[in-house]
């Protein structure tokens, strides 16, 4: 039902804002769709800021503010311009319905099945898989997740992760469906709708460079395929939203080139202020962009209508662009933090790095600018290597495809000398609008080592479009030229968009694997999205072991204060506020900071008033520990003795509060949790539980531990069972008291110990012996 | 361009392109052939000696080339471009694929037999179409592996949504 009404809210606020500028304007289907889609987006995020600022971000008055201001269009569309709107409407019906046989040939055929098939894959995905990229677990999702829990925007402390301090108007996309759900469920949809979005721009594109209809979809088509839009569209990373917005931007630039009217102008300053409020790089394409504006407004207007329409582009561009630059000045000092420019160039800013590794000047120079230097050391062998090797390939890292490389280059190349023919005939639009290729390229080497290539391929996803609308120009040239190509080249571009869509199969960044999930949903065994962490790579599958129960075990109440430390490099907080944002990270449980009030270098905050309700630690190699708030030590909470460890790996410890524990639906959740993740170790153990009753308590580190915890907690096993650190199991045993306690694998020291059983397993024996104190 | 290529130079515009393509195909026989069937599969240790390889591959191709222009065997030079793409699906080949490349050899060899005379109708077309032809061909050539690797995942993700759908 909720689901339904997101969709019918979302309809409403396109439905109207399309409507709106087809009345203002006689709009084709494709940039009609464009520019409505670019001020839903934008009126979202625009209301999602300002409720955030004034602390009323809650889901009522969200929906009241977007429905009051799309109800109010479609209000007044019917009571002003209602046999206008109806004629355009009705007129757009007609264009769509006489083209769209035109655009269905066999292989635009293909791509959509083929589409239609992804679309159910990634929804599946995103319904039963959490939402897994690192970054989004790392800095993406942390904010919006306490600005769901506190009602306005803060800033979490950028002592952990100076990604906290950027800009978040991607961010604020997946806030919507986050805050209508008050769950994590559908978020990672938000990119691939973004993905859907960037097919019409590049098809509306194509057809303002005279391509055939049925080429600009299939080229429009295409991006949905490119290895890296699928991997990004299944994340919450902002890679994706900033490329889409680059081509919508270009897209307004180039009507306004073409026409002159201001309607376009705005629409450009609309998609400036949003990119701007997405990530810093696209504060290259917007100066990059101005050339093409400035150009236009000197050969139409007057000076003082220039000046004019100029100010009106910027005054567009102010409410969403601006605030992040204000915030990060009021509260950093520097508009652009963790970056600075100055007069010698572009600085890292890092307030975290300096805090946490003190040796680190706080001011660092960015990384050489390696790979510009390799590639004019070498660039035959760069090119080559760069082109084939296709950095990221098989993540949302990178990989633009054999679309790109194989096809999109030529056509680029093919596009930029036919562009420097046009500005030698003095027509300096192509130059402009294809410049901005080798200037992303040019930027990008500037910035970038080479090492860092096969990660950071996403940053200029937006060349992907570049590449796919000159293949479409391409493609319209071939049809006089070599017609016999054409069906060879779309064969081809539709054999490697199947292969694209297996590929997906084998992403790591981020897992679309859906059989454990389906076969749990089948058999009746779910239990939380956060068990499927297990299939992604780094430590995700141990922290999961801890994030997965807590989710679990939260999922229904008011949700528990979670402590959690880790080394600084795997201080993943994103999780533990759980699938319905139910649970609070302490560690941001401060004295919260005014929204422009100075953060504090280095000194921790007041800490709340309440303690912990769990804790979760996690550590990696001889990796120190990083600690957020008050420092409590894994050591501490043994110490305390009122928290009871619920799961344990060899590097991660959860415990919680043993009378949260108590209470009788948290317990029986836990039991069922036991009972359906630890399943083959139970059958296991079950055969022996009947020998090991008669004692006082069974102590252990081991990973069977929670097998025998929930046959003790069902009454199989008739004593209690204590899961401990690793080098906890003899002060456990002495803090107990017993007479007569189990340890596995080895008998306590100074204890008098008797071999009780033994149980052969697919994984080795356990041992069990019964220890009397002497 | 338009300066190399003088008056009456159409022909060697095209002895041009299959030069290029014949480089990149016998650098790449050659690689077939002093490389062990184990290098051949991780691709960038296999680029590394295909990038050595390639350079050769062009120098002979460069003596074929001005042999045939020396003759004036412009239709001979055109049809070669027509060869130099079966080896850009040798890979196949290597991949252990039986059938497919004995296809692509079969098509390529009746379409050199068939084609009298490359039509050039505009140079930079053909070059442009062979650019693609050739890059899209390497790419799949170092690629196509990782593409296919996740073979069995994929359908474990059609037969997860057949679960799906069908219950």
């Amino acid at each position: 039902m909720s689901i339904l009404a997101f969709i019918i809210v979302n309809l409403l606020i396109f439905l109207s804002w399309h409507s709106c500028i087809s009345v203002l304007r006689k709009l084709s289907v494709g940039e009609s769709i464009v520019y409505a889609g670019l001020l839903m987006a934008a009126q979202i995020v625009l209301t999602e800021l300002l409720l955030g600022i004034v602390g009323a971000l809650t889901l009522p008055t969200l929906l009241t503010v977007n429905l009051g201001v799309s109800g109010g269009l479609l209000v007044w569309l019917v009571l002003a311009r209602r046999s206008l709107a109806a004629e355009r409407l009705a007129g757009m019906g007609r264009e769509f319905i006489s083209g769209f046989p035109d655009v269905m040939t066999p292989v635009n055929a293909a791509l959509m099945v083929l589409g239609i098939f992804l679309t159910i894959w990634v929804c599946t995905a995103a319904y039963f898989l959490p939402p897994r990229g690192i970054d989004d677990l790392v800095a993406h999702l942390p904010p919006i997740y306490q600005y769901v829990q506190d009602h306005e925007i803060s800033l979490l402390p950028i002592k952990l992760r100076d990604q906290f301090a950027m800009p978040q108007n991607g961010e604020f996309l997946f806030l919507w469906p986050l805050i209508f759900f008050h769950a994590d469920t559908f978020i990672d949809l938000v990119q691939y709708v973004v993905a859907l979005f960037g097919v019409v721009v590049i098809f509306a594109l194509a057809r303002r460079f005279e391509v055939g209809r049925d080429d600009a979809v299939f080229v429009g088509l295409l991006f949905l395929f490119t290895p890296l839009v699928l991997g990004q569209a299944g994340s919450n990373y902002v890679d994706l939203i900033v490329g889409v917005c680059y081509l919508t931007l270009l897209y307004a630039a180039m009507r306004f080139w073409q026409t002159g009217a201001m309607f376009h102008l705005i629409m450009a300053g609309i998609a400036t202020g949003f990119g701007l409020g997405i990530k810093h790089n696209l504060i290259v394409a917007v100066l990059a962009v101005q050339p093409m504006i400035v150009m236009c407004l000197w050969r139409d207007k007057h000076f003082s209508a220039a000046i004019r329409a100029y100010a009106c582009y910027v005054l567009f561009s102010l409410p969403l662009g601006t605030f992040w630059f204000l915030r990060n000045f009021l509260v950093t000092g520097y508009p652009l933090y963790p970056y600075q420019l100055d007069l010698s160039g572009l600085h890292a800013v890092s307030w975290s790095t300096s805090i946490n590794f003190p040796g680190i000047k706080t001011v660092t120079q960015l990384p050489s600018n390696q790979a510009l230097t390799d590639f004019l050391h070498s660039p035959v062998n760069f090119f080559l290597s760069y082109m084939f090797q296709d950095p990221g390939l098989g993540s949302f890292h990178g990989g633009f495809g054999v679309m790109f490389w194989g096809l999109g280059v030529p056509a680029i190349l093919f596009c930029i000398c036919k562009a420097v023919q046009a500005a030698m005939r003095r027509d300096f639009f192509p130059a402009l609008f294809w410049g901005h290729v080798p200037l992303t390229f040019f930027v990008y080497f500037l910035q970038i080592s080479s090492s860092r290539l096969q990660f950071n391929q996403r940053l200029i996803l937006v060349v992907v479009g570049f590449g796919l609308l000159a293949l479409g120009i391409f493609l319209k040239k071939l049809r006089t030229e070599f017609p016999g190509s054409v069906p060879v080249i779309r064969s081809f571009c539709v054999a490697v968009s199947i292969l694209a869509v297996v590929h997906l199969a084998g992403y790591n960044w981020p897992s679309m694997q859906i059989r454990q999930p389906v076969a749990d949903w089948a058999s009746g065994e779910q239990t939380t999205d956060y068990k499927y962490f297990a299939q992604t790579p780094w430590d995700l599958p141990l922290l999961g072991a801890a994030w997965g129960p807590l989710d679990f075990l939260t999922q229904s109440g008011d949700g528990w204060s979670v402590y959690t430390a880790a080394p600084w490099s795997v201080s993943w907080t994103a999780p533990v506020f759980g699938s319905h944002i139910q649970n609070q990270v302490w560690n941001f449980r401060q004295e919260p900071v005014g929204l422009f009030q100075q953060e504090p270098v280095g000194d921790l905050r007041q800490e709340p008033a309440s303690n912990p309700d769990a804790f979760i630690f996690h550590r990696m190699n001889d990796a120190p520990l990083f600690f957020l708030g008050k420092k409590i030590t894994p050591e501490h909470v043994w110490s305390d003795g009122r928290f009871e460890m619920v799961t344990k790996t060899p590097t991660t410890y959860f415990w919680v509060n043993s009378s949260l524990l108590r209470d009788s639906e948290t317990s029986e959740k836990l039991v069922t949790w036991y009972a359906r993740t630890f399943a083959s170790d139970i059958r296991v153990l079950e055969s022996i539980a009947g020998r090991l009753s008669g004692n006082d308590a069974l102590v252990t580190a081991s990973v069977w531990g929670h097998g025998l915890k929930y046959l003790s907690l069902i009454g199989t096993l008739k004593m209690p069972v204590h899961i401990v650190p690793d080098d906890k199991v003899r002060s456990q045993a002495q803090r107990l008291k017993g007479q007569k306690i189990i340890p596995l694998d080895k008998p306590l020291i100074g204890y008098e110990s008797n071999l009780v059983a033994r149980l052969k397993t697919s994984v080795g024996t356990i041992v069990f012996y019964e220890n009397r104190i002497r | 361009m338009d300066a190399l290529i003088a008056q009456g130079t159409g022909r060697t515009a095209r002895l041009v392109i299959p030069w290029l393509c014949c480089g990149a195909s016998i650098g790449f026989l050659l690689w077939i052939i002093f490389s062990s069937s184990g290098e051949l599969h991780p691709a960038p240790v296999g680029f590394r000696r295909y990038m050595f390889f390639f350079p050769v591959g062009l120098a002979v191709s460069g003596v074929a080339g001005a042999l045939l222009w020396f003759f004036g065997a412009w239709s001979v030079a055109g049809r070669l471009s027509y060869l130099s793409c079966i080896f850009y699906f040798g890979f196949l080949k290597v991949l252990g694929w039986p059938f497919v490349p004995w296809i692509l050899l079969i098509v390529a060899s009746i379409e050199f037999m068939r084609t009298r005379e490359v039509q050039v109708v505009t140079r930079w077309f053909l070059l442009l179409l062979h650019v693609m032809g050739s890059l899209a061909g390497l790419y799949m050539t170092f690629n196509l592996g990782r593409f296919l690797q996740p073979w069995g995942s994929f359908q474990e993700v059609v037969r997860s949504l057949w679960l799906l759908v069908s219950r």
